[in-house]
C-alpha cells in the first residue's frame, strides 16, 4: 500500500499589499503518494501556483505569510522547517520546474555546471567526476544530443525546447522524490509540449517521481495528470481522478467550464456555454462559497455560509452545497444524472 | 471530527467547522439575474487624477512643495515690501552683519543682501524654469519627428545628436555667452542651445516603444493620420518621464548660471542673480561669511526642493498600477 | 463557397532584419474568403500569421502581391482606397491590455474613427458609443471609465466594440481569446458569433487554440514558417488532413478527454520549428517531416487540389487520409 509522501491540511497564505491583505490561498488540502501525478487547475489568480511554490516555502516571505495549515512532506512539517533542512530539501527531494527556463537556469554558468553542482548540493559526499557522469546520463535521458558537448555549453547556446529539456534535467538529475511543474508547457508551441509532455511522463516512470502538475490547460492535465484537483479563488473546488473530473464531476464551477469549451465534433451552431460574470477580488474575498456570484445552481446558503467537503467514493471529494441533504434535487448537466453523492 | 449539527447520509461524510446553524429554508434558489456581474465599484480615476493622489500621499513631496511655494512667494513678494532697492548703493552701511534691518545683511557696496537675495530668485528661478521648458519643447519636437518618422531621418537626427553631445555642454555654454555677452536672454539661449539633447533622446525612446504598442495599431486601423497619432496617443502616454524630467531640469539649470557667474560670465552687476551673488560672496567669505552662507543656502534648498519634487513625480507618474 | 469578399493572391512580406538578410515573414499566401464566412489561419510560431493579418488591415505594407475586396483590388499607394480601408476591414487585437489607449476614456476609444472624422456632436458620438457598449454587454456607466479599471474580458470586448464603430465587412481577429481566461473566452466567442449572424461579418480568425479555431471556422488554413501548408473547410482539414505538418500538428494537441488522450497515438516530431532567417531548402517542413523523401529536401512544393476545395503543398500529400 502507498503512504501519502505529501500532505495539504488547511493552507492558507496570503500577501500584504499597499490596498491591504490579499488572500491568495484560503483552506487547501491536498495529498499525493508515491510516483503519483496530481494536476491542478484553475484560472489565473486562483492560488494554484502559490500552493504549489508553498510546498517549498519558495513564496515571498517579506510581503507574504501563512496564515495557517500545514504541509507534511515525507513526515516532516515544511511551515515549521528550520533553513538547513529546507535547503536540504529543496536540493534533493522536491524539485521545481517553471514556465521560463531562462529565469532558471544561470545565464553565466555552462549548463553542465549547474547540474553537477545541483547533484552535488544534494549529494555532498558525491565525488564530483560520478556527479558529471549523473549530469551528462541526465541531459542524455532528456532527450538532449551530443550531451557532452552540450555539457560545455550555456544555456543562450540553447534553443527554446533544449533549455526547457536542461531545466528538466537539472531538476530529475538528483532523482527526487516530488517534481512541481509550474505551467512549464504554457508558452511552448504545441508540437514542442507534446514532446515536453511525453518526456516528462517517461521520466516519471524511470525515476519513479511523483508529480505535481500545474496549468490553466485542460487538455494538457487530461494528458498528464492522474487525479485533478480544480481551483477557484484561492480554494479547491474539487478533487478526483482524471477520469471522474472529466466524465462525473460534480461541482457547477467544472461543469462551467467543460461546457465553455467547444466538444470535439460540434461546431458553432451548438453553443457555448459560457461561465458570466468574473472571478472575485481577492482583497474582500465573499463569505460563503466564491463561486455563488456567478452559478446558476446557487442557494442562499451559498452565499452565507462556506461549503464543507463531501467526500464520495474514488477519494473524490467536492466542496458543494448542492450535495447536502437539504439541498433541492438538481440535475448534472454533464452526466445528466440528478446531483448525489 | 463530526461536528456539525446536520444528520450525516449513508454514504458520505461531510466536514464543517461552520458555527451558523445551516437550515432548509437557506437550500433555496437565488435568480443569480440580479448579478451586478459587470459593475465596477471603485470611483473613477483618471491617470493624472491617480498620479496627483500619489503624488499628495507623499509626505517628503508635500514638504518640498510646501517649501517652494515659500521660497517662490517670498521671491515675489519680498523685493516689493521691502525699503531697500538692490542696486542701492549706500557706503555707510556697508559689510554689515545681519541684523532686523538687514536681515541677510549687507554688501561691500551698502546694498541690502535680502532684496538682493530675493531679486536674485526671481532672475535664477525663472532662468531655471524658461529653460527647462525650452529644452523640453525643442526635445519633444526633436525627438517626436526622429521617432516618428525613423528609419534614415531617425538615423541623421541622433547623429547630429551625438556630435552635438559630444562637446561638453559648458564649453557650448561658455563659447556662447561669450559670443553673445553675459546677460539675461544670452544666457538663457546658451543653456537652451544644447540642454534639449537629453530631453530629445528620451522623447525617441518613448516614442519607439509606444508607436509599436497595440493602441497605435488599432488607431490607424481606424484611419487616423500621423498628426492624430502623435498628439491623440503620442504625447499623452510618452509625457511622463518627460514632466520628471523637466524636475530635475529646473535645478540644472539654476546651477550652470551659478557656475556662468563663478567664472565671470554671469549676469552684469548690479543685476542680482544668486550665482554673482555666491560668487561675490565666496570673494569675501572668511570675512563675512554671511554673504556666501544666504545665497548658496538659497541654491540648495531650492535645488534640493525641485529633486525631491522630481523623485515624487517620477514615482507617481509611474504605471505600475496596473491591477 | 458564397459570394467572394476578399481574395488574396501570391501576397507576401518582407522584412529586412540586417545588412543583407531578409525574414520572409509572409511568403506568397493565396486565399478567398466568402461573405459571411470565417477563415481560420491556425500555426505556432513564426509561421507569420500575426503578420498576414497586419498586413491584410495594411498596417504592414506588402513586399509584392495581391488583395482584392469585392472585386476592387487594394492599392494602398491610392490615398482614397486607404481611407476606405478602414470601413471595410477592422482588426481585434491579441493583448487585452495594450490595446486601448490608457489615457483615453473608454467613450473617447469607441468613438475615435467618428472624432477624427469630425462626424456626428460630441454627444451624438457618445449615445453610439453606450449603443456599441450595450451590444457588447457592457453599459453606459462604462464609457467614461479608464482601461485599467476593467478585466480583460471587458477589454476585449472594448475592442470589439471599437472595431464595430467602422461598420465593417471584414474583421481580422488575432488571438482575440489567447490571453483571456478559459471561462472568459467563451464569453466573447459567443459574443463574435452572434455579431457575425447579425451583421453578416466576415472573420479571418488567427489563433493557436486549433479547438476554437475548428469551432468557428468554414475554411482553415495552416500556416508553417510563412508558407501556406494546407487550405480547406474545416470538417476536411481537422478529419482528413494531407498535409504531414497538420497531421502533426493536430494529432499534439492535447483534448480535455482523458480515454481519447490516453488512447490515441500522437505523432512526435523530431525537433523544434527552425528559425524563420534560415528557412530551410526546398520544402520549410522537410527537416522535421517523417515521410521526407530527397525531393522534399530540394524543390518547394507547390500548392495542388487535391479534393474540391482542399489544397495542399506537398510533394507526397498523405491522400489516404480523405
Amino acid at each position: 500500500m502507498e503512504e501519502m509522501i505529501l500532505k495539504i491540511e488547511d493552507l492558507c497564505f496570503s500577501f500584504r499589499t499597499y490596498a491591504g491583505e490579499v488572500q491568495a490561498v484560503r483552506g487547501v488540502e491536498l495529498g499525493l503518494k508515491k510516483g503519483e501525478s496530481l494536476g491542478i487547475v484553475g484560472e489565473s489568480g486562483c492560488g494554484k501556483s502559490v500552493t504549489a511554490k508553498s510546498i517549498v516555502r519558495l513564496n515571498p516571505d517579506d510581503v507574504g505569510f501563512y496564515k495557517r495549515g500545514s504541509i507534511n512532506f515525507d513526515g516532516k512539517d515544511i511551515l515549521n522547517l528550520d533553513t538547513k533542512e529546507l535547503l536540504k530539501l529543496r536540493a534533493k527531494d522536491i524539485r521545481m520546474i517553471f514556465q521560463d527556463p531562462m529565469t532558471s537556469l544561470n545565464p553565466t554558468m555552462r549548463v553542465g555546471k549547474q547540474i553537477t553542482e545541483g547533484i552535488l548540493n544534494a549529494f555532498p559526499k558525491m565525488k564530483k567526476a560520478e556527479a558529471k557522469q549523473i549530469a551528462l546520463k541526465a541531459l542524455k535521458d532528456t532527450g538532449i544530443p551530443n550531451a557532452e558537448t552540450r555539457y560545455e555549453q550555456y544555456p543562450h547556446q540553447f534553443s527554446g525546447g533544449m533549455r526547457q529539456r536542461a531545466m528538466i534535467a537539472l531538476a530529475l538529475a538528483v532523482n527526487p522524490k516530488l517534481l512541481i511543474c509550474d505551467e512549464p508547457t504554457t508558452a511552448l508551441d504545441v508540437t514542442l509540449q507534446a514532446q515536453i509532455l511525453k518526456l516528462i511522463k517517461d521520466l516519471q516512470e524511470i525515476y519513479d517521481t511523483a508529480i505535481i502538475f500545474i496549468t490553466h490547460d485542460l487538455g494538457v492535465v487530461a494528458n498528464i495528470a492522474k487525479d485533478i484537483a480544480v481551483m477557484y479563488a484561492g480554494k479547491v473546488m474539487e478533487y478526483g481522478s482524471s477520469n471522474e473530473i472529466f466524465y462525473n464531476c460534480k461541482h457547477p464551477y467544472t461543469w462551467g467550464v467543460l461546457q465553455s469549451i467547444p466538444k470535439v465534433d460540434a461546431d458553432k451552431s451548438v453553443p457555448l456555454i459560457p461561465i458570466p460574470g468574473t472571478p472575485p477580488d481577492l482583497f474582500s474575498p465573499p463569505k460563503g462559497c466564491p463561486f455563488a456570484a456567478r452559478c446558476s445552481y446557487a442557494m442562499d446558503v451559498c452565499k452565507k455560509v462556506e461549503p464543507p467537503k463531501f467526500i464520495m467514493e474514488n477519494k473524490h471529494y467536492v466542496n458543494c452545497w448542492l450535495y447536502h441533504e437539504m439541498a433541492p434535487k438538481t440535475i448534472n448537466p454533464i452526466t445528466g444524472q440528478e446531483v448525489s453523492l | 471530527m463530526k461536528k456539525d449539527k446536520n444528520k450525516i447520509s449513508q454514504s458520505a461524510q461531510s466536514v464543517s467547522s461552520e458555527k451558523i446553524n445551516v437550515t432548509k429554508e437557506m437550500f433555496v434558489s437565488i435568480k443569480e439575474g440580479s448579478l451586478d456581474a459587470e459593475a465596477i465599484k471603485r470611483p473613477s480615476l483618471s491617470y493624472w487624477k491617480d498620479a496627483a493622489r500619489r503624488f499628495t500621499k507623499n509626505p517628503i513631496a508635500i514638504i518640498a512643495t510646501v517649501l517652494l511655494a515659500i521660497i517662490i512667494i517670498f521671491a515675489i513678494f519680498a523685493p516689493i515690501l521691502s525699503p531697500f532697492t538692490y542696486d542701492e548703493n549706500n557706503w555707510a552701511i556697508s559689510n554689515q552683519s545681519p541684523s532686523v534691518e538687514h536681515p541677510f545683511g549687507t554688501d561691500n557696496l551698502g546694498r541690502d543682501l535680502w532684496v538682493r537675495c530675493w531679486e536674485g530668485a526671481r532672475v535664477s528661478l525663472t532662468i531655471g524654469v524658461l529653460v527647462a521648458f525650452v529644452n523640453a519643447t525643442i526635445g519633444i519636437l526633436y525627438g517626436g519627428i526622429s521617432g516618428f518618422v525613423g528609419k534614415a531621418l531617425d538615423n541623421v537626427m541622433m547623429r547630429i545628436c551625438e556630435v552635438v553631445g559630444a562637446v561638453p555642454q559648458m564649453l557650448w555654454v561658455t563659447i556662447l555667452v561669450i559670443i553673445l555677452r553675459p546677460g539675461f536672454m544670452p544666457i538663457v539661449i546658451a543653456l537652451s542651445a544644447t540642454g534639449w539633447i537629453g530631453m530629445a533622446r528620451l522623447f525617441r525612446g518613448q516614442v519607439f516603444q509606444i508607436k509599436e504598442l497595440e493602441f497605435v495599431m488599432a488607431s490607424k486601423s481606424l484611419g487616423t493620420g500621423s498628426i492624430w497619432i502623435i498628439f491623440k496617443h503620442l504625447v499623452p502616454n510618452a509625457m511622463s518621464p518627460i514632466i520628471t524630467s523637466m524636475a530635475f531640469a529646473i535645478p540644472g539649470a539654476i546651477f550652470a548660471e551659478a557656475f556662468l557667474s563663478y567664472i565671470g560670465l554671469g549676469l552684469p552687476l548690479p543685476l542680482a542673480s544668486w550665482g554673482n551673488l555666491a560668487s561675490n560672496g565666496a570673494n569675501v567669505f572668511l570675512t563675512y561669511p554671511y554673504q556666501l552662507i544666504y545665497p548658496s543656502l538659497l541654491i540648495c534648498v531650492t535645488m534640493l526642493c525641485f529633486t525631491l519634487i522630481g523623485d515624487a513625480l517620477r514615482d507617481a507618474l509611474d504605471p505600475r498600477m496596473r491591477t | 463557397m458564397s459570394e467572394v469578399l476578399m481574395k488574396v493572391s501570391h501576397l507576401s512580406k518582407e522584412f529586412k532584419v540586417g545588412r543583407k538578410k531578409y525574414l520572409k515573414a509572409v511568403d506568397d499566401i493565396s486565399f478567398k474568403v466568402g461573405r459571411g464566412e470565417t477563415l481560420g489561419i491556425v500555426g505556432e510560431s513564426g509561421c507569420g500569421k500575426t503578420t498576414l493579418g497586419r498586413t491584410l488591415i495594411n498596417i504592414y505594407t506588402p513586399t509584392s502581391g495581391e488583395i482584392e475586396l469585392s472585386g476592387q483590388v487594394l492599392d494602398i499607394k491610392n490615398k482614397k482606397i486607404r481611407k476606405m480601408l478602414a470601413d471595410k476591414m477592422q482588426m481585434i487585437f491579441q493583448d487585452p491590455f495594450a490595446s486601448l489607449n490608457p489615457r483615453m476614456t473608454v467613450g473617447e476609444i469607441i468613438a475615435e474613427g467618428w472624432a477624427y472624422r469630425r462626424l456626428y456632436s460630441k454627444k451624438e458620438r457618445h449615445d453610439k458609443a453606450v449603443e456599441l457598449l450595450e451590444i457588447v454587454g457592457l453599459n453606459e456607466e462604462h464609457a467614461n471609465r479608464f482601461p485599467h479599471e476593467f478585466s480583460g474580458g471587458q477589454r476585449q470586448r472594448i475592442g470589439i466594440a471599437r472595431a464595430l464603430s467602422m461598420n465593417p465587412e471584414v474583421m481580422i481577429c488575432d488571438e482575440p481569446i489567447s490571453a483571456l481566461d478559459v471561462s472568459i473566452q467563451a464569453q466573447v466567442m459567443n459574443l463574435l458569433i452572434d455579431l457575425q449572424k447579425s451583421k453578416n461579418l466576415t472573420y479571418i480568425f488567427i489563433a493557436h487554440d486549433i479547438s476554437m479555431v475548428r469551432y468557428i471556422s468554414t475554411n482553415i488554413m495552416v500556416m508553417y514558417l510563412g508558407s501556406q501548408m494546407e487550405f480547406g473547410t474545416s470538417e476536411e482539414v481537422y478529419y482528413h488532413p494531407v498535409h504531414p505538418y497538420t497531421q502533426a500538428l493536430f494529432s499534439a494537441i492535447p483534448v480535455p478527454d482523458p480515454d481519447t488522450e490516453k488512447s490515441r497515438e500522437s505523432i512526435m516530431l523530431e525537433g523544434e520549428i527552425p528559425s524563420p532567417i534560415n528557412t530551410p531548402k526546398g520544402c520549410k517542413f522537410s527537416t522535421r517531416c517523417q515521410y521526407v523523401h530527397e525531393i522534399c529536401k530540394t524543390e518547394r512544393p507547390e500548392t495542388k487540389e487535391v479534393a474540391p476545395g482542399h489544397f495542399c503543398a506537398c510533394h507526397f500529400p498523405l491522400v489516404d487520409n480523405l
